[in-house]
């Protein structure tokens, strides 16, 4: 395997795990999207109509973006959104951290400490880690074609 | 930003970014009609406190989601302890206790994120109302 092909491979791996992240998180609220609605409302961001239609929408959304993202022809855009999306959270996040409130992120069903803000903060900087080097490697191969 | 990363963002990237970003109205509408397009009133509210609890209410069920429950006095001593770990021995022993009517209550120690597990649990089952004890 040449570097050409195992970059595209590495890129590939990154890309299905990263969207079998954000499958996973959005299967879980939709679930249950009155419990999430719950840990909306725990953001104390939005008043309760608009939270009551993000946790119906953004469920759907994270579930077609890891399908996006493990999909070659759409795997560019999907990136490009996952990025802002992820940039997005870690600024809500950020702004819970420092407003000091104890709650669940609710990211994952489930809870526990895995749903706690700092590691949520952790597990998106991670993530938005890996979209940046799916960002240079594409970069780095339309360089070299 | 540098030139490779511009040109790694072609047109194509914004049709598939509106279409992300439309597709999903779609199902969730489905969603929303099914369980209702107007929000519940946020009536289950988390981390209330005793003093409001006691302004609002005159009765309470006590629910102790406390891994190992110690007798605590006041208006907690006869809490109905219900963890995650008994789950199903502990929530029919609930069932025989509450009349249906009073709101519940679930406390843990300070930091135990038990309280908010068991009363999400709780809500799930679809009793109301369910409050959580603010630590």
């Amino acid at each position: 395997m040449n570097a050409k092909a195992k970059n595209s491979f590495s890129s590939v791996c990154l890309s299905v795990t990263l969207g079998l992240i954000f499958l996973l998180a959005g299967f879980g609220k939709l679930l249950s999207p009155p419990t999430f609605y719950q840990n909306i409302l725990e953001y104390r961001l939005l008043d309760s109509q608009s939270s009551w239609l993000l946790a119906h929408y953004l469920p759907w959304l994270e579930c077609l973006l890891g399908l996006a993202l493990m999909t070659a022809f759409l795997r560019p855009g999907a990136l490009l959104l996952a990025t802002m999306l992820c940039l997005l959270f870690l600024l809500v996040l950020a702004s819970v951290w420092l407003r000091g409130l104890n709650i669940s992120c609710g990211c994952f069903a489930g809870g526990g400490w895995l749903d706690s803000v700092p590691v949520a903060m952790l597990k998106n900087i991670l993530m938005l880690a890996a979209m940046t080097m799916l960002w240079v490697k594409s970069g780095a191969r339309l360089r070299s074609a | 930003m540098p030139n490779h990363l511009i040109s790694t963002l072609p047109s194509r990237c914004l049709h598939v970014i509106l279409l992300l970003l439309a597709l999903p109205l779609l199902p969730s509408a489905w969603t929303l009609t099914q369980h209702g397009w107007l929000a519940p009133a946020p009536q289950l509210k988390s981390g209330i406190s005793e003093s409001e609890l006691q302004k609002k209410y005159s009765q309470l069920f006590w629910i102790d989601a406390r891994e190992n429950p110690r007798p605590l006095s006041g208006t907690r001593s006869g809490a109905l302890p219900l963890h995650e770990k008994n789950w199903d021995t502990q929530l029919p022993l609930l069932f025989q206790a509450w009349d249906g009517q009073t709101p519940l209550v679930v406390f843990c120690d300070p930091g135990c994120d038990n309280s908010r597990r068991v009363a999400r649990k709780l809500r799930e089952l679809g009793l109301d109302p369910v409050l959580e004890l603010a630590p």
